[in-house]
Formats: C-alpha cells, structure tokens, sequence
C-alpha cells in the first residue's frame, strides 16, 4: 500500500528533488508526441474505417455490362434472368443518364460527342450476401439466355482499395511506433540525466539503507505523474484538431466521404486511453532507464 | 600493523586476528584502497573492531581516515585485501546485500548531507522511509528525538534555515533514530558550541551502552583524552598506533 502510494505520489514529499527546469521542457515535448500519436492512431482507424465501408459497398454490388443484344427489350429480359439468379437482392438497368455521368466520373471530356458514344448497357445488380458464387451463376445464367455480357464484381476496385489502405495504416503505424521508440528514450534519457544530476540525494537514501528498487520508484513515480499529465494536454489537443479537422471535412462532404469520415465520436476512446498508456510507458522506460543507472552508483 | 583492540580489556591485542574466534563486526584484512593508479589511500589495514565497542579514529588531514569510514559504511569496496561487516565480505558482497547491511549503519556525515527539500523531520525519518515503513510508526520516535537535540521547535524548519551546529544535530538523529548497530560519525561535534558537543557525547555513550559500536573520526585531541575510549591513529594510509 505504501508502495502505490508513493508510485501515485501521494502523502509525503518526494525523496527525490525535481528539477522543473528539466520537466518542463520534457512535458511539452511529451505532450506533442502524444498528440502526434494520438492523430497517427486516430488516421490509421480512419482509413481502415474508410477502406472497410467502401469495400463493402463494392463488394455488395455487382455490375453487368449487355455487349448482344443491346436493345431495349433485350436490356429487361436479361435484367429479369439476373433477378432471378439465386443471390441476388435488386437488378434494375442502369439508366443512359447515369451511364454518362459516370463516363463523365472516368475523365471521358466528350462534350455533346457522348450522345454519339455507344454507351455500354449495364444493369445494377444488388447481391442478398457477398457468396463468390453468384458472379458465376449470373454468367451461366446470361449465357443460357443467348447473351454475351461481361460480369463484373468490382473485386479489382476492391483490392485496390484494400492495398491502398493496407499501406497508409502501416505508415500511420509506423509513425506510432517511432513516435512511441522516441518519446521512450527521451524519457529514459531525463530519468538518467535526473539521477545523475541529483546523485548526491541518490547516495544519502542509499546510505540510509534504500534499495534500488526504492529510488526506482522514487523515478519512476515522477515521470508517471508526469507521463500522465503530458498525455492529458497531448489527448485534448489531439482531440481538438481530430475532431475539428473532421468537422471542417464534412461541411463539404460527398456521399462517398460522409460515410467513411476522419474521425468518429465513438474514436474518443483513443483519446481517454492515451493519458493511461503515456504513463504507464513513461513509468516503465523510467524505471528500466533508473535501475540501469543505480549500478553505476554507489 | 596488526591491531585488535579489545573494548573488554581496554588494550590493543596486536597479532591476534582470527576472524573465525573473534567476535569483530568490523574486520579489515590485508585491505587496500586507491583512488586510481597514483592515489593509494589505504594500504595494508588488518583492524578489527569489536562489537559494542567505543572507537575514536584520529589522524591528519589526508591521511586516510574518511576513506576508512567510507569502506566501513559501504560508501567504498576495497580494492585490495577484504573487509568484513557484520560477517560478510563487502568486497564480493552482491549489490543487493547492500541496503541491509547499510541499515544496521548510522552515519553522520562532516558536511551533514541534508536533503535541502525536506524538512528537519522528514530528513530525520529517511532511514524509517527507505524501509517503507508507515508514518505512524515513527513520528512520535523523529519527534522525541529531535526534542532531544534540541530543534523540537525546527521539526519542519528546512535544513537551509538552520544554523551549522542545528544541522549537525540534525544529521546526527538521522543517523541514530534506527538504533544502528553501528554508529560511524566524521567529526560528529566540530560544528558544536562544547556544551551540545558533550550532550552529543552523552547520547553516543547512551547508545553505546545499549549495545551500537560507535566509531568517531575526530581531531579533537580533548574530547578523545576525556572518553577514555580506545584510539586509533591512522596516518598515510596505514595505521600506526592503537591506543586503549
């Protein structure tokens, strides 16, 4: 009990003086690395938030391109073998308007020459579950009809999206990582230079019969108390750009970017999280740092 | 030199060393001390002090007798020869052996080395702190004690406030608040006007009498002459006389 009461700094006086000259600093800098830490896992739930909607999007959806007969009569029946399919939820044709458009989406600068264009006839194929079968049913089926048309299950979009969102999580992670490596030297640093600069304080407590493991939590109670501190002004400030970033982002949000925004309320848990794991990371690089350096002392 | 000086008898007992018969709680064999290859401190010291015994360490300046404490109150290792505390050898002694042999040791330091955050009492309690020891089990022991030596009106005074014969009491109830073992003192009354300087004594002699082998470095000559108490005198690194 005594002992948690003195990692808590709570009751009496540190044995250990503090030098605010050198914790100042360090808590500043402790902060902004939290901070960055916090925006970098904030990111990386962020895209593998936003790849996880849109691939579920593509993947529930499957598009099938009508190459014969391309009439209009043609274009319903082959719409109602599709619905029929085992699998499928809603096939409707796509309209010529929507064809356009998203011609237009792919760059096709045409101008009035896109009503000359044989546009493709595509049908939009809502799917009951994402089974890898129906894409093979629907060709059958298609087939048996006396149609040539190309089934497309979006799954190179997809993976795209996947590799591309694999990628940025690993930087965000990578950053959190070196983030976490850096701010844990700093500190195994400042625990050593604090007991290097206060070692005559360090003698008098091993003289009176102290235990490495008693000044160890002298040190390591400071830079927890401070850890946790940091990581209080580093979570707000994380918290105030996250979210005012994001709030800024859905003022002009598109259908595509509303569903999978920067951050979420429900993320804050990184943020109430992040005091707790800054200080018991502290407490621990400073501690390890502090037994390291008592050997050297008497 | 061989020295073993008998608290009993009152007479050194040169050439008797017999670590195994002796009932020593300070043992120096054979030791040696340098400060780098040029500086030899110490050399050649065999010197056992035995328990409940009363020792006044004299000596010039320089010529090895804080070094000499240093090694007693684990400050130091050896660096030649063994030195034997309570039994066991310091030289080969594990790290973590350490605090609990310290904690049988009170030392009052010349320079007092006073925490200068802390409070007269908190000073004071260090040696009750280190052991995690609950405040309420020696409160009222700093409190009386530092009634004693006259600062229970300073219990929580800082240690810059206090004038240099305040701050050696100060020093001096941390060192004997735990009922050491062994009390080793570097010039415990230098700071002090002769009439604390002999209460000071008196509580020495006190602790003394309940069993704590008390070993004061000292150049007071009078004080030394007074006690009665066996001397030893070290100059250049070697002792060179045992008075009992």
């Amino acid at each position: 009990m005594i002992r948690v009461r003195r990692w808590l700094g709570i009751g009496e006086a540190a044995i250990l003086p503090t030098d605010t000259r050198q914790v100042r600093p360090l808590g500043i800098q402790m902060a902004i690395m939290c901070a960055l830490g916090c925006l970098a896992a904030l990111a990386s739930i962020a895209g593998f938030r936003a790849a996880s909607t849109w691939t579920a999007d593509l993947k529930s959806a499957i598009t099938v391109m009508v190459e014969q007969p391309r009439d209009e009569q043609a274009l319903a029946r082959a719409t109602d073998i599709v619905r029929a399919v085992e699998g499928v939820n809603a096939a409707a044709p796509m309209s010529r308007e929507k064809a356009k458009s998203l011609l237009r989406n792919y760059g096709a600068n045409v101008g009035p020459l896109i009503d000359e264009l044989p546009l493709p006839r595509l049908i939009e194929v809502g799917l009951a579950s994402t089974e890898p079968g129906v894409r093979t049913r629907i060709e059958e089926a298609l087939d048996r009809g006396g149609f040539t048309a190309t089934v497309d299950d979006h799954s190179r979009y997809a993976g795209e999206i996947l590799r591309t969102s694999t990628a940025l999580r690993a930087v965000a992670l990578s950053a959190l990582f070196f983030l976490v490596i850096a701010a844990l030297a700093s500190i195994a640093f400042a625990a050593r230079a604090a007991l290097q600069t206060r070692r005559d304080a360090v003698e008098i407590m091993h003289l009176v019969g102290a235990e490495d493991a008693f000044v160890a939590d002298e040190v390591q109670a400071r830079f927890m108390r401070l850890g946790f501190v940091a990581g209080v002004v580093g979570a707000i400030g994380a918290g105030v750009l996250g979210y005012g970033v994001a709030w800024l982002m859905s003022l002009g949000a598109t259908d595509l970017t509303r569903g999978a925004p920067l951050v979420m309320a429900g993320d804050i848990w990184v943020l109430i999280l992040a005091p707790f794991v800054t200080a018991i990371a502290s407490a621990i690089a400073a501690r390890l740092a502090a037994r390291e350096t008592l050997k050297e002392l008497v | 030199m061989n020295a073993r000086i008998t608290q009993e008898s009152g007479t050194p007992d040169s050439g008797k060393q017999d670590a195994g018969q002796n009932d020593a709680i300070v043992q120096f064999q054979r030791t040696g001390f340098r400060y780098g290859p040029e500086n030899e401190a110490l050399r050649e010291i065999n010197l056992d002090l035995q328990r409940g015994g009363f020792y006044f360490l004299t000596g010039p300046s320089g010529a090895g007798k804080s070094t000499l404490l240093k090694l007693m109150y684990l400050a130091l290792r050896p660096t030649r020869g063994k030195v034997r505390l309570f039994g066991t050898d310091i030289g080969t002694a594990p790290r973590e052996a350490l605090p609990h042999l310290r904690r049988k040791i009170g030392v009052v330091f010349q320079d007092f080395r006073l925490l200068p955050h802390l409070t007269v009492a908190e000073n004071v309690a260090l040696p009750f702190r280190v052991k995690d020891e609950s405040s309420e089990n020696y409160q009222d022991d700093v409190a009386e004690l530092l009634h004693w030596v006259g600062l229970g009106s300073r219990l929580h005074a800082l240690p810059n406030t206090l004038s240099g014969g305040e701050q050696q009491r100060v020093a001096i109830a941390r060192a004997v608040v735990c009922k050491p073992s062994l009390l080793i003192a570097d010039e415990p009354t230098g700071n002090v006007d002769p009439a604390m300087g002999a209460k000071l004594m008196r509580l020495f002699v006190e602790l003394h009498r309940y069993g704590t082998t008390v070993v004061i470095a000292t150049h007071d000559l009078e004080l030394v002459r007074r006690s009665g108490a066996p001397v030893i005198r070290i100059e250049a690194g070697q002792v060179v006389g045992e008075m009992a």
